[in-house]
């Protein structure tokens, strides 16, 4: 890999029609991308030639609609499964986002295998999405919630104190990827390794990750991996959950109907095997369709590249924002830890005050707890601003961040 | 949009009308914005029917802080039955800015704590 490689960023953005937008009359800047991403016209596209020509629901027809639907719905399954380095396209369930990816680890596994005094061990940096599916879990089973203090931890190191926390007593370990805040990426090889030690098994949210770095299951060790396709080019509504085949075939589905079994009586019914277990109902087939459009898009820019490409605008902005006066950075200071995102708070400013006026340049970011209130409390802020990147984002947005930040100061 | 950031919107946060505590309070509530974690405690002093003093406190936006100073200055000395009627819209017109959908829930904030005191008063 080339130093300083950045991507073709004017290419990329001719397929992305929405880019052209103004907003307030200034040219759109959109650093909102963790929250949901772009969709390039070839996802669009996938979408609209799926119910121009194929629209069908899977799985059910004889006729040759049907066909062509179901077999765009399973190539896209072995697409996911690709890119996730996973043995068997049959590993990947389709969901409707990594929140219920998130809710089927803790209700599917985590009711029929969690007991009194288990210990569920989550970190206290993590999305309300995988803390709160695991205080339900824990107050239905008896088990305990435990908190990795990982707001606490230098660069996301996180094995020390994971070290400490690790017993016999731990069943599951469920942690981000990267962290939706901080932007840290943990370092889940390592974890998986340390948890496997006492027999736990670990999850882990990918939807900060997954759009970002080359992510292998197989490499990470890992027995769950979460992830949402509007993150990463796709469309809303479509999630993964990844998981070992043995560890699917002993866990409870979330919903039953239609799709998902084997056979029904009329007082009872027995399941099919996964992914269907888990999918009952009619799919969102137009979402997982354009989704694989997103994976292939991804694919043929590659990984490696999207990530050098974030690198390069982490460097630069991390530089550029530390010369802003009462800027105060969240999470790594080395933008090797973390991936294409940067949250910070400004002195004596409110984030919301601040995202206003960078709307009104056309500067999209965020504002508000990031879903991550527990992380906000021990940071001893209320809330932060998040500007965080893609592939199609530039340096001199950047810039017309910066400079937006500078006349929230002035006005503010 | 930078027109939300107007002089009197301005004024009210830089300068806000009511803000602190009292040792007196009658009442007193505690109020958050989920959608940002912002926090305003709101307290009011009443005499008869008579809201006599209300103040705020607490680290909010500029709205919030704006909104919770314009509120407080209009009820101050008004019945509660008075007081209860203060709508969210007419709120936002003294407040002079028109505001975005999230920001109405800045600016609905101290109202509703306004309305949690008048209930949490009478209920007692």
């Amino acid at each position: 890999m080339l130093k300083n490689y950045m991507l073709d960023t004017a290419k990329i953005r001719q397929d992305f029609p929405i880019l052209e937008r103004k907003v307030n009359g200034h040219k759109l800047v959109y650093l909102d991308n963790a929250a949901t991403s772009q969709k390039p016209v070839q996802v669009i596209e996938a979408v609209a030639e799926y119910y121009k020509k194929h629209n069908a629901n899977v799985h059910r027809g004889i006729h040759a609609l049907s066909e062509e639907a179901s077999g765009l719905y399973e190539k896209a399954r072995k697409n996911v499964s690709a890119i996730l380095g996973a043995d068997r396209p049959k590993e990947v369930i389709f969901t409707s986002g990594s929140t219920e990816s998130l809710n089927l680890v803790a209700f599917g596994w985590g009711l029929k295998n969690l007991q009194e005094n288990d210990v569920i061990l989550v970190s206290d940096a993590e999305h309300h999405s995988n803390l709160v599916p695991w205080q339900v879990a824990a107050a239905k089973t008896g088990a305990k919630l435990a908190l990795l203090p990982a707001s606490q931890a230098v660069e996301g190191d996180i094995l020390p104190m994971l070290k400490e926390m690790l017993n016999e007593r731990v069943k599951i370990v469920s942690l981000s990827h990267a962290g939706n805040v901080t932007g840290a990426i943990f370092p889940i090889k390592e974890v998986v390794k340390e948890a496997k030690k006492v027999g736990a098994l670990v999850c882990v949210d990918g939807a900060q990750a997954a759009p970002h770095l080359a992510v292998d299951v197989k490499s990470l060790g890992c027995d769950f991996y979460a992830l949402s396709a509007h993150k990463m080019l796709g469309p809303t509504g479509v999630g993964v959950l990844w998981a070992k085949e043995e560890i699917l075939e002993d866990m409870d589905p979330l919903m039953y109907g239609g799709g998902m079994i084997r056979e029904v009586q009329e007082q009872t019914a027995t399941w099919a095997d996964a992914p269907e277990k888990f999918e009952a109902g009619t799919p969102n087939v137009a979402g997982v369709i354009g989704f694989s459009a997103a994976i292939d898009y991804l694919q043929k820019v590659g990984m490696t590249n999207v990530r050098q490409h974030e690198l390069e605008l982490n460097k630069y902005a991390l530089e550029e924002l530390q010369k802003i006066d009462g800027l105060n950075i969240i999470g790594p200071k080395d933008p090797e830890h973390r991936t294409g995102l940067v949250s910070f708070v400004l002195e004596n400013l409110h984030p919301h005050d601040v995202a206003a006026v960078l709307d009104s340049r056309g500067v999209a970011v965020r504002s508000g707890h990031h879903c991550a209130m527990p992380l906000h409390k021990k940071l001893s802020v209320n809330a932060s601003t998040r500007a965080s990147y893609y592939l199609y984002n530039t340096k001199k947005e950047i810039d017309a961040l910066v400079e937006g930040l500078k006349e929230a100061k002035k006005i503010l | 949009m930078n027109n939300i950031y107007r002089e009197q919107l301005m004024e009210h946060y830089k300068h806000p009308q009511n803000r602190g505590k009292m040792n007196d309070a009658t009442v007193e509530v505690t109020e958050n914005n989920p959608l940002c974690g912002d926090v305003i405690d709101m307290q009011l002093k009443v005499d008869g029917d008579i809201i006599q003093d209300v103040m705020f406190d607490g680290s909010a936006c500029a709205v919030t802080v704006a909104a919770s100073s314009v509120l407080t200055e209009a009820v101050k000395g008004l019945s509660l039955r008075q007081a209860k009627k203060m709508t969210k819209e007419e709120l936002i017109k003294l407040l002079g800015v028109e505001l975005t959908t999230s920001r109405v829930k800045c600016a609905s904030l101290p109202l509703e704590a306004l309305h949690n005191l008048i209930q949490k008063y009478e209920s007692a």
